[in-house]
């Protein structure tokens, strides 16, 4: 029996001993903790009762409550989730036990009708306050309130800023955060940091903090974003619960595996087993893998037609599951899967996470999943069962993904893993929580909003100065000079004050961080009317002149309106990776790795292929025709070019269609490639006058200067230094969409242009076009404006990486090697890939990439004849 | 596209000239014209910002009116973007107001975003429409076949190479006037709505419509409505496919 549950509440213990018999992992280091009213973090894989380990404490607690007839008409627990539906799944969850246990108040019994309005209750009653509540539900809330409460970031806002809710909340002992690892970072995650804070300036009596993450790392810092700054915070690290073994394999000759030969090869590895699911990095690729494996038939696979037996004709126990998909459709192919009826289902990465999808026996990851959690995740979902081992294949679709995926397998064995970044500071943040801490009509000193938000770990650095600097732009400051009449709330100086009812409605309307992903319409130039629409986050990184494909069409940017994409068709290459934001970037731990194993084959290649060989076994466990592969990847690259290293990046040359370009070889990552070559078109067009294009990937950038112009080498070369970093990089930034469309979420976040107001909201297009307005209109009087600072600090810090980019800089080391290759080198091979992205049929791209290798073939046969 | 050479002004119709940055002049009654100024737009729509709109249009009518010696400022409807404002954007706009008055008179055609009040608590008294040198002066949201009319409403604009610039329209019966306020990307007049909305006013062909564009500080004659279509839509070079061209050493 486990000895765990005698420490709760009998009723409690008893039903724990009948129902869950034995305790998980996280439970078992989890519920001593929770017992004893501690923070704390549990870190584990889904389907580890991570949930069940945060309430059970909680509910033991409502029990004695109740013994102790101190059951009293106050909400006791909060469940934060960031979405709105796992509020009402986990609250059917918990109903459940508490009615097994016998503590949950059916909502109309008699004896709940008899207690109503009695100030001591004998049962327990759960709610969920979100957004979508309905107004008669809220009321009853307000009469009786749930002693359990679900609700979310947003609601939790507008709950604190309500003098009605306020008093229910007085008596939370504890708050449970789920999914702590989609909030931690993001300013939804600031802005509960800083709402938690506000709850424990009102509550009686300290409540203690759990927080329920999926695997997220560093767990010291994301415990201290969830307990606070100073506060102490338990951690139960379970990442690592279940064994997990990674193979490698390379189906392809030369260089890169066409779409039918990946197909082939999931085919293959998944008849070995009962059940696969198989992994891709989009969508498109996932229905055409599926259809690829449905296409290759079984030999001994007979089928029964009519009673007949007969030969099958099409392998129909391949499902596709993503979230392009129909709701129904997805839930049926996950009941098929449960079901075993089955045998592979192919998805992005819908099934990464959350759904019970019962026994896989292996998990196929085609390309890999660009990053140690993201494989993690993937391959955990194998061997769903206690003990078991996770077995997964990444079946690499090029050589760049085999280096890829043996530096994965690196650092999940070294356990190193992608660090969660969190917002510094967001002044937007800020500003709405300022607004919605005097909404019910308090004075708050401004030094104690000072040590409240400080206790927030994202804001523990704030600076004094940046407090004041909202409070009076919210006062009515303005801008610059000029003074604004529309005022968010009062300062004199001291403390700040509420300003009635109109301002709480506005702060009500437009409450939230979350910025409204729309989705723009894509017109062809003359016609009226959409051929489709594209995420909004996509016109940010586009510019006139780029080329993308869109439901199958090549597609050229004739202009860029702010609310929508003029095109003309195409018929030229893609110039812009995709316009889906699916293909996530590298963390910086694996692009070291990266450079870590390129540079260790290269040195040994050097000295003899045989030490090569045995190098890549020792380390990353990489042997055979993979190997071999990895070998002859980084000997072509060094017969042609040379292989960057931290500090010496290599800069390649080459003429496209009369254009002259240059390949950056960073291996710096994604975010990094993308700030420098931001800033460095900004250097080109000052040295040429021109605009210049530009693609970037995880291990570079590629540079396009238009027809007719052209640089010199000691001028490409002198390129990357950090003289004037920060100001090139702002040119390159001040005409991108990029910033004038996080203006605008910034905007709004800080209560400066507001999303709704007076009941309606604001027309997405008037809204884009006046946050424009209002941004040019502000960057040229103001620059010191907190929504500015706010904006520029977001593009910089979140989105791209401005420290990590001069970091870079300062690093490397001069001269910088540059070559002028005979043929594409193979580095640059997946800079070309990336260049085209999803959109383009795999099997364009492999025949462009095994061309590409063909020549670097003849080049290297030449010189050697 | 620049046909002719930009000008500080540019005639539209006998005695009614195009200025910048999107002001009529009338020369006969000496009139300035502004459409659509939207003043205390920032306040009306909620925003926690400074009422720019107000200050801007104002000081350029100021100095429109210096240069050209104008008796009377004609709003030309939609003067203010919302009746429903802050006691100090009311104030800000009235002390603008009153400092036009000081230079000439004001008056002050009501539009649609004036509302059911037609302004009356900011602005006062307002007109439902103006008749100078034989033109109708009215804001455009209701249709009109009368005479000659100058309207404001549609915010006319030219959207070229991701930039938008307001634009002047004028016909043998009719000048559309550009907005002043800065809040509006307008409609195209090279799109079917602007065409649409024009042909309640008896406009019956875009070819018998000239385009004026309008900067801060020149404006700039276009030509026709249909000839812009035409050179707006002319497509670019055509391209190879990229299978063709793979990367060669620079040489």
């Amino acid at each position: 029996m486990e000895p765990l549950f005698n420490a709760l509440h009998p009723d409690v213990a008893r039903w724990c001993r009948d129902v869950l018999k034995e305790a998980t992992e996280p439970q078992r280091a989890a519920i001593p903790l929770g017992l004893e009213r501690r923070n704390v973090l549990v870190s584990s894989p889904t389907g580890t009762g991570k949930t069940l380990a945060a309430f059970l404490p909680v509910i033991s607690a409502l029990a004695h409550r109740r013994d102790e007839d101190r059951l009293f008409p106050r909400t006791f627990a909060l469940y934060i989730s960031p979405l709105r539906a796992l509020g009402y799944d986990v609250e059917h969850n918990v109903r459940r036990p508490l009615r097994e246990m016998g503590l949950l108040e059916r909502p109309n019994s008699p004896r709940a009708r008899l207690r109503r309005g009695r100030i001591r209750e004998t049962h327990v009653r759960t709610g969920v306050r979100t957004g979508d509540t309905p107004k008669d539900e809220r009321r009853l809330m307000l009469s009786r309130p749930p002693h359990i409460l679900m609700t979310t970031p947003e609601s939790l806002a507008v709950m604190l800023a309500m003098e009605s809710y306020r008093k229910t909340l007085r008596t939370v002992e504890t708050v449970i955060v789920d999914e702590v690892h989609a909030l931690a970072t993001n300013k939804r995650g600031a802005q509960l940091a800083l709402l938690l804070e506000s709850l424990e300036e009102l509550a009686e009596t300290p409540f203690n903090r759990i927080g329920l993450s999926a695997t997220i790392s560093p767990l010291d810092r994301v415990a201290k974003f969830l307990a606070g700054a100073d506060r102490e915070c338990e951690i139960v690290d379970a990442r690592r619960l279940r064994s997990i073994s990674i193979d490698v394999l390379a189906p392809f000759p030369n260089a890169m595996a066409p779409l039918a030969t990946v197909a082939q090869a999931a085919a293959r590895l998944s008849r070995e087993e009962r059940t696969t699911l198989v992994f891709t990095n989009v969508r498109s690729q996932a229905e055409l893998i599926a259809h690829g494996m449905a296409q290759i038939l079984e030999p001994e696979s007979v089928e029964e037609v009519n009673g007949q037996p007969r030969e099958r004709q099409y392998d129909s126990r391949i499902g596709v599951h993503h979230s392009a998909l129909e709701r129904n459709v997805r839930h049926r192919v996950e009941a098929a899967l449960r079901a075993g009826k089955l045998r592979s289902v192919v998805c992005s990465s819908s099934l990464e996470l959350g759904v019970d999808i019962g026994f896989v026996d292996r998990a196929l990851v085609i390309g890999g999943a660009r990053g140690m959690t993201p494989t993690l995740q993937r391959i955990g979902r194998a061997g769903h069962r206690p003990g078991a081992v996770a077995r997964g294949t990444i079946i690499a679709q090029d050589r760049d993904d085999i280096v890829e995926a043996a530096a994965t397998k690196r650092c999940i064995a070294d356990s190193v893993l992608e660090e969660a970044a969190i917002p510094q500071a967001p002044l937007d943040v800020l500003a709405q929580w300022l607004v919605g801490s005097v909404c019910y009509d308090s004075r708050l000193p401004i030094d104690d909003a000072l040590r409240i938000a400080r206790r927030a770990y994202p804001f523990a650095q704030l600076e004094r100065s940046d407090l004041v600097a909202c409070a009076r732009y919210l006062s009515g400051g303005g801008v610059g000079e000029d003074e604004a009449h529309v005022r968010r709330l009062g300062f004199d100086g001291e403390a700040l004050y509420g300003l009635g009812r109109e301002v709480c409605a506005a702060f009500f309307e437009n409450v939230g961080t979350i910025p409204d992903e729309q989705h723009v319409p894509v017109t062809l130039k003359g016609a009226r009317h959409a051929i489709g629409r594209v995420e909004e986050s996509f016109l940010s990184e586009i510019r006139q002149g780029d080329v993308f494909v869109l439901n199958g069409r090549t597609l050229r940017v004739k202009e860029l309106t702010g609310t929508g994409i003029i095109v003309e068709p195409h018929a030229g290459r893609p110039t812009v990776p995709q316009w889906s934001s699916h293909l996530r970037g590298i963390p910086t731990a694996l692009a070291a790795e990266i450079h870590t194993l390129r540079n260790g084959v290269a040195e040994r290649f050097r000295s003899g292929g045989g030490s090569a060989l045995e190098y890549l076994r020792t380390r990353y466990g990489l042997e055979g025709l993979e190997a071999e592969h990895v070998v002859r990847y980084i000997s072509e690259q060094i017969a042609l070019s040379g292989v960057p290293d931290a500090t010496h990046p290599v800069i390649e040359i080459y003429r496209i269609d009369g254009k002259q370009c240059a390949v950056f070889h960073t291996g710096a990552g994604r975010r990094i490639n993308e700030t420098l070559a931001r800033a460095i078109a900004t250097r080109i067009f000052w040295q040429i006058r021109a605009n210049v294009q530009l693609t970037t990937d995880d291990n570079g950038f590629l540079l396009t200067l238009p027809a007719g112009k052209s640089m010199r080498d000691e001028t490409w070369a002198k390129l990357l230094h950090v003289h004037d970093f920060e100001r090139d990089l702002l040119a390159g930034l001040r005409s991108s969409h990029l910033l004038r469309n996080q203006f605008r979420y910034v905007a709004n976040t800080g209560l400066l242009v507001l999303r709704r107001a007076g009941g309606k909201t604001l027309r997405r297009r008037a809204l884009s076009w006046n946050s424009q307005r209002i941004f040019e209109r502000i960057f040229a009087s103001d620059r010191d404006f907190p929504l500015l600072r706010e904006t520029l600090r977001t593009v910089t810090r979140d989105l791209l990486d401005a420290p990590g980019a001069l970091a870079y800089l300062e690093s490397i080391e001069h001269p910088i090697r540059l070559f002028h290759p005979k043929a594409a080198s193979p580095f640059t091979f997946g800079i070309i890939t990336s260049s085209f992205g999803d959109t383009v049929v795999l099997d364009d791209r492999s025949s462009m990439v095994e061309a590409l290798h063909q020549r670097v073939q003849e080049v290297l046969e030449r010189r050697a004849s | 596209m620049l046909r002719e050479a930009a000008a500080r002004r540019v005639p539209l119709a006998e005695g009614i000239d195009a200025v910048a940055p999107g002001l009529l002049w009338m020369r006969e009654t000496r009139t300035i014209v502004a459409a659509d100024a939207h003043l205390a737009y920032e306040d009306v729509i909620g925003g926690a910002l400074p009422t720019w709109s107000t200050g801007d249009a104002i000081s350029v009518l100021q100095k429109a009116a210096q240069e050209f010696g104008a008796r009377e400022f004609l709003f030309l409807g939609d003067v203010i973007h919302g009746a429903r404002m802050s006691e100090g954007a009311a104030l800000e706009v009235q002390s603008g107001l009153e400092r036009l008055r000081a230079l000439a008179l004001v008056t002050l055609v009501a539009g649609n975003h004036e509302g059911r009040t037609r302004g009356a608590d900011v602005l006062g008294d307002t007109v439902e429409f103006a008749e100078r040198s034989g033109w109708l002066l009215i804001h455009g949201d209701k249709q009109s076949l009368a005479g000659r009319a100058i309207i404001g409403h549609l915010h006319p604009s030219v959207r070229s190479d991701g930039t938008t610039a307001p634009v002047f329209l004028a016909g043998e019966r009719i000048i559309v006037v550009p907005a002043l306020t800065p809040y509006s990307e307008g409609l195209d007049v090279c799109g079917d709505d602007c065409f649409e909305a024009l042909q309640a006013f008896g406009v019956t062909s875009r070819g018998e419509l000239q385009v004026v564009a309008t900067t801060e500080e020149l404006v700039y004659p276009l030509g026709s409505v249909s000839g812009l279509r035409q050179e707006l839509r002319r497509p670019s070079q055509p391209q190879h496919h990229y299978r063709r061209k793979f990367l060669r050493p620079d040489r």
